[in-house]
């Protein structure tokens, strides 16, 4: 990837992560922690052409699906839908308020002209996305159409046991226009997920399932695009990435603390947080 | 009233229903978790199996997968016994319907005949689940004719349903009138009092209705197919004129149906229904099924021939209380 796609994806993220912060504050609730964890890999999807879509067009029929199954980090998602022009960026300080489209966890109504564009799914029960997911692909399948679906889960999500059972289905299945991505950021609301209930050995599980599984660098946007390009590029088997990230990533006090996961920052905070994402956007860290 | 293998009952009219539907609509999917046989779904699985999705024992997998379907477009028939499907995977439905999917659930083996199985598989709540669910069409069909009609009227819904299906086969209704979702029927007309019935308390409710007439008592028997909504018209307008009604159900007493219809009547008071009514509630009353014959079942938790005739003298007194 050159330098300089680098760097435009540095910038987005920092945006985004800016949006997160101003939705959070404004309606005083919302989940930092894993919204931050998976922006970079949100940026990727929508900014390095993994995802096919046209947001002038958010049901053309021709689209990738890309699903939200670990719903509470949607501020994420809001932030990337809007700059990726799906809808404008001012709506985002509607986030979780009274009659807003932003609901405080995804709510999407079929054949509703209310929708939030871009939005493909209901999420907030965690462990479902996936399963809606796995339908999306095999009536993709039954019509022999070749859009592909994206999943996004956390890892705590994977204490799930529906997670198990929709896995068991997509390769049973041989729905090789799947590919599901972990967010991989070690905590869950209550502390360290080795510590609340501990997932193994998830590689080795997921082989097991039958998938194909490819590992990332969560925030590595060079990483990122080989392995999205990868699964996207090779079917014949269905994918799952496992992308390891840093909960709260891009500020520096917020960074791998559970305590982050619902939070909500202090004036003070908020103007720390984002100074330093704007350092950072200016610069060509990532 | 045992079991007779060569009757059609309800969960044949679904599945001959499902594949007349299956063959003008090409969006009819149905997923179905291991139990493709039970519920009748043998003959669409030859047809048509590339619209059959077996989802293995995996129930919240399955209603996910369903709602994927539904939101890539498909009209998804979900089908499991009831205890397993809406029970187990109630929050993957509720998603569902939060999301204004179009899904069709079907829920087998509910009330207490599901053979010898016991409870785990005599679902007795799922009713009152269901109804709790906001834009829900709620069906229960009393027969193999009844269901046939009503699968074919869910499908053309664009919100989601329920059908809720026995495993015991009853002989079908002697009844020459149309099966309209959402109208009752009213099989016997009379003064006395109202007998309300739905799924297949209606043929014990015809078999009561008959010795009740025969000691000379004026017996109105209303079918409530559809349970939600249900046809406020038709029971307003019978409670008006007989002033005593029972209601019968294979479910949990104090919920389903009869805390239904009593709302309707609890609305009312005062304002269409213009008397106060006697009511004797029938259904399982606080406790969990169990094993045994249909017969055995039905008469121990009081929801045979005999303990309708019984409640019907129960509420003919209430109703002689209220009018002193």
């Amino acid at each position: 990837m050159p330098a300089n796609i680098n760097q435009q994806l540095n910038k987005i993220a920092c945006k985004v992560r800016q949006d997160i912060l101003r939705m959070t504050v404004l309606s005083g609730s919302g989940h930092i922690a894993g919204s931050f964890s998976i922006t970079d890999v949100l940026v990727t999807l929508y900014f390095s052409k993994i995802l096919r879509f046209d947001p002038k067009r958010p049901n053309w029929d021709k689209r990738d699906y890309f699903l939200l199954s670990n719903g509470h980090t949607c501020p994420a998602l809001y932030a990337v839908l809007a700059r990726s022009g799906f809808f404008d960026v001012a709506e985002l300080d509607t986030y979780a308020q009274l009659g807003s489209r932003l609901q405080g966890h995804p709510h999407f109504a079929f054949g509703s002209k209310d929708n939030l564009p871009g939005l493909e799914n209901t999420s907030g029960s965690l462990g479902q996305g996936i399963s809606q997911a796995a339908g999306i692909a095999w009536a993709m399948k039954m019509d022999g159409k070749n859009n592909q679906v994206f999943c996004m889960m956390s890892d705590g999500e994977q204490q799930e046991g529906q997670v198990w059972e929709a896995y068991t289905f997509i390769n049973y299945h041989h729905l090789d226009n799947f590919i599901g991505i972990i967010d991989c950021n070690n905590i869950q609301i209550s502390g360290p997920i080795k510590k609340v209930m501990p997932l193994r050995d998830l590689k080795l599980k997921l082989m097991s399932f039958g998938f194909r599984v490819l590992e990332a660098d969560a925030h590595d946007f060079a990483d990122l695009e080989k392995k999205l390009t990868h699964a996207k590029e090779n079917k014949s088997q269905a994918t799952i990435i496992l992308a390891s990230s840093l909960a709260g990533k891009g500020v520096s006090f917020m960074e791998n603390d559970s305590k982050w996961h619902s939070h909500i920052p202090s004036e003070n905070e908020y103007s720390q947080a984002i100074k330093e994402l704007q350092i950072k956007e200016k610069s060509d860290v990532k | 009233m045992s079991s007779d293998s060569t009757i059609k009952g309800n969960r044949e009219g679904f599945g001959e229903a499902i594949v007349e539907l299956a063959k003008i609509d090409p969006n009819l999917v149905v997923l179905c978790g291991d139990l493709s046989d039970s519920m009748k779904l043998t003959e669409f699985k030859k047809l048509f199996p590339d619209r059959y999705v077996e989802c293995g024992v995996s129930e919240q997998n399955m209603m996910g997968v369903a709602s994927g379907l539904a939101l890539a477009g498909k009209t998804p028939w979900v089908v499991s016994y009831a205890v397993f499907n809406p029970e187990r995977n109630l929050d993957q439905l509720r998603t569902a319907i939060y999301s204004q999917l179009n899904l069709k659930i079907v829920g087998g083996h509910t009330g207490l005949a599901t053979g010898r199985y016991g409870s785990t598989h005599q679902a007795l709540e799922d009713l009152a689940i269901m109804c709790s669910l906001p834009t829900i069409t709620a069906a229960v069909p009393a027969d193999y004719k009844q269901s046939f009609a009503l699968t074919k009227q869910l499908h053309t819904l664009k919100t989601p349903t329920y059908l809720r299906l026995s495993r015991l086969a009853r002989p079908s209704i002697v009844d020459s009138q149309p099966i309209i979702l959402g109208q009752s029927l009213v099989l016997n007309k009379g003064k006395d009092l109202t007998i309300f019935a739905c799924g297949l308390m209606t043929q014990t409710a015809v078999e009561a209705t008959k010795e009740l007439e025969e000691i000379g008592l004026s017996v109105e028997l209303i079918n409530l197919h559809t349970v939600k909504p249900l046809d406020q018209r038709t029971i307003i307008e019978s409670l008006n004129k007989t002033g005593a009604g029972i209601v019968i159900q294979e479910h949990q007493t104090f919920s389903g149906l009869n805390s239904l219809l009593a709302q309707v009547v609890a609305n009312e008071a005062g304002q269409k229904i213009t008397k106060s009514i006697a009511f004797e509630f029938m259904g399982v009353t606080e406790i969990f099924g169990e094993s045994g014959s249909e017969d055995d079942l039905y008469h121990k938790h009081g929801l045979d021939k005999l303990a309708i005739i019984k409640k019907a003298k129960l509420v003919l007194e209430k109703k002689k209380k209220i009018n002193s």
